[in-house]
């Protein structure tokens, strides 16, 4: 979710100098109260198919909790992911066994309903923790001046190898990111695109994850969000996945 | 008639969703046919309807009602499934021989009326039998049933259910010893498992802790079930405890015991993000006619296991099962059978593993295997299957039971293996 929203909310006024000062000023962006946004998930196979998905997102306090609930496919209509500390605790729920299950963390690395998101992915809020990291430089990506910022793994099990991201300078959103593999080769490539005023929030109209190994890329479009309206605390339990 | 009743129904709730936002409807149609390896080539087809209904009453409750709709085309003789010799073969003809014993002293002193009336009842008996069978195959040629059918109260600190509901206790993956409510095919754990009529309350405290009661109907107080169960999490561990007092309708046609049982459960992982999840049931039976019992008839049910998923998608998990309540040396009687049909046990035996291997290829594919094997007699059901996601709301899946082990005294090694082609569609 966090690669979802974690897309740029933004007050900046001056320009921080360090790799720290940019991520903090990154992370200040998702400091709304609770947001309810309704999203389409479109997947592109290699073989040109296309596959569509929509859910509705809800979160409180920036993304420290995060509730999914999938509206289509019929499939998997009415399932539900609750994400808790920042994507570290994640629940699933199946409306058609009623049945609650706390997501292992071996699980987070797989896809998430068959698109180029990992549930880690969606939940990537440990990446200071699990990586380290440091500013490379400052550089102009497609037309926007950016902060590069460069990630290591501190642990051989992580997801990724390694992986890039490119923080908008006036604004400080993540506006691309690319991703390798174990064996350090490119693996995903991450793009933001129409990014716009929603409030007092800059949100992301489209977030494009591009998987160069499989040819395949999945768009996660925002069509509609709303900040700061009222949420039940309850709403982020396991009592509220079953409602 | 039901089916009389069962299209304007259906075409009734279909009209009202577009009038009420609030009304979700949704479900599936899965259509499948079997074929037996065996010399008879028996074949069976079935086809099954599933419609979801769910009103929100915001902040104040909801209703839901899962109608199940099955079409069935079985072979005649519903013990196909079983080779001839088998350990099921001689239970269901020592079955019949002392039901037949138990009558003929009394048949000769019988009118040709009563005698015809008597074999009614007789089968009438035998088919009420099957229709207990948790998870039998052998359904009616067409049936409809009700899955849920409930309303559930939202207050403050607790929701309250009454009605036909999916209660899901355990942590178990093809095993659920604590879960007396909603019983599995541990040959088939992802199956379809129908809800049990019950009101239940919820009372939630935290951010994922509850304590659940729930009350099962029966014809008397004395055929009422109960249970609680309490439920919590520290660090990256869930857990909860239970207590059940087991006494049905249903147990008392299988002629099953009362019981009371405790049981804990739990699920988190360890080192290496390898999950790991256990159930524990201790069951005291008290047996028609006699007061509880002493320890010699209590009995423990445990599984355990992990799981663990590589990065390129293989999926692993094991888990075994200990069964206090399983025949020792594999004489298995028409007892046995019932209290495995009945729930009370997931196998005949006492000691048994379940492995799952899955691998998703290609994005819209996936090719699983299940085995389950009964470590006392060494035969095992492997489960081979290959799916395919032909749309967002549309799959196809081909499989096939395939039994191991001697066929005149083993629990798997007696059945016949099969393959099974299947297309679900959702709506």
């Amino acid at each position: 979710m966090k690669v979802f929203l974690m897309i740029l909310y933004l007050t900046a006024v001056c320009y921080p100098f360090t790799a720290d000062e940019i991520l903090d000023r990154n992370e200040e962006n998702e400091n709304f109260r609770t947001s309810v946004s309704f999203n389409i998930e479109e997947v592109y196979n290699p073989g040109g198919s296309l596959r569509v998905s929509e859910m509705k997102a809800y979160s409180q306090n920036g993304d420290e909790k995060v509730l999914l609930e999938y509206i289509e496919p019929k499939k998997v209509k009415g399932m539900k992911i609750l994400m808790l500390n920042n994507g570290d605790d994640i629940w699933f729920y199946s409306n058609r066994t009623n049945r609650v299950r706390k997501i292992a963390a071996h699980q987070k690395k797989q896809s998430a309903n068959n698109s180029d998101f990992s549930y880690q992915d969606m939940s990537m809020s440990d990446y200071r923790k699990d990586y380290s990291y440091k500013l490379e430089g400052e550089e102009k990506r497609s037309g926007r001046e950016c902060f590069r910022i460069s990630f290591s793994a501190k642990q051989k099990d992580a997801v990724y190898s390694r992986f890039t991201l490119w923080i908008d300078k006036t604004d400080y959103y993540t506006f691309a990111g690319e991703f390798f593999d174990e064996t350090g080769r490119l693996w995903k490539m991450l793009e933001v695109k129409n990014v716009k005023k929603t409030g007092k929030y800059w949100t992301a109209g489209e977030i494009e994850m591009k998987n160069v190994q499989k040819n395949s890329r999945t768009v996660v479009k925002t069509k509609d969000i709303m900040f700061d309206i009222e949420l039940p605390e309850e709403m982020f339990t396991e009592r509220g996945l079953k409602r | 008639m039901k089916r009389i009743l069962f299209i304007p129904l259906l075409i009734f709730v279909l009209s009202i969703e577009a009038q009420d936002q609030n009304i979700k409807l949704g479900g599936y149609l899965e259509s499948k046919m079997s074929c037996f390896l065996s010399e008879d080539e028996i074949t069976s087809a079935n086809a099954l309807f599933r419609l979801e209904g769910d009103y929100d009453i915001p902040d104040r409750g909801r209703v839901e009602a899962h109608l199940l709709y099955y079409f069935n085309m079985e072979p005649l003789d519903p013990f196909s499934g079983f080779k001839e010799g088998s350990i099921y073969d001689r239970i269901i003809d020592r079955y019949y021989q002392e039901t037949i014993d138990g009558i003929a002293p009394v048949l000769d002193d019988l009118t040709a009326d009563e005698r015809e009336l008597l074999f009614k009842l007789l089968e009438i008996y035998s088919s009420g039998y099957f229709d207990h069978l948790s998870y039998s195959s052998f359904y009616p040629k067409e049936t409809i049933v009700m899955d849920r059918a409930l309303i559930r109260l939202y207050f403050d600190r607790a929701d309250l259910t009454f009605g036909k509901q999916q209660i899901a206790w355990g942590t178990g993956y093809a095993f659920n010893p604590t879960d007396i409510w909603n019983i599995k095919d541990p040959s088939n754990p992802d199956g379809p498992k129908i809800g049990v009529l019950a009101s239940s309350v919820e009372f939630f405290y935290g951010e994922n802790s509850s304590v659940n009661i729930i009350a099962a109907p029966g014809s008397d107080f004395n055929h009422m079930r109960y249970g609680l169960r309490a439920k919590s999490s520290i660090d990256r561990f869930e857990y909860s405890f239970s207590a059940i007092r087991d006494r049905s309708d249903d147990g008392s046609v299988l002629d099953l015991p009362e019981r009371i049982q405790v049981g804990a459960d739990f699920a988190g992982e360890i080192i290496n993000e390898i999950g790991i999840f256990g159930e524990a049931a201790l069951s005291n039976p008290r047996y028609t006619g006699m007061e509880m019992s002493d320890t010699d008839s209590a009995y423990v049910q445990i599984c355990a296991g992990m799981d663990y998923t590589f990065k390129n998608g293989l999926y692993l998990l094991g888990e075994y099962y200990y069964n206090g309540l399983g025949e020792r040396d594999n004489d298995f009687d028409l007892k046995a059978f019932t209290r495995l049909t009945g729930g009370l046990m997931s196998g005949l035996s006492r000691n048994y593993f379940s492995a799952v291997f899955m691998y998703p290829f290609l994005r819209y594919y996936k090719v699983s295997l299940i085995t389950l094997a009964n470590l006392d007699d060494g035969s095992c059901v492997t489960v081979p299957e290959l799916e395919y996601s032909f749309h967002e709301n549309l799959s196809i899946r081909i499989n096939s039971n395939i039994y191991i082990g001697s066929s005149s005294d083993t629990e798997y090694g007696g059945l016949i293996n099969k393959i099974t082609f299947n297309v679900t569609g959702y709506f």
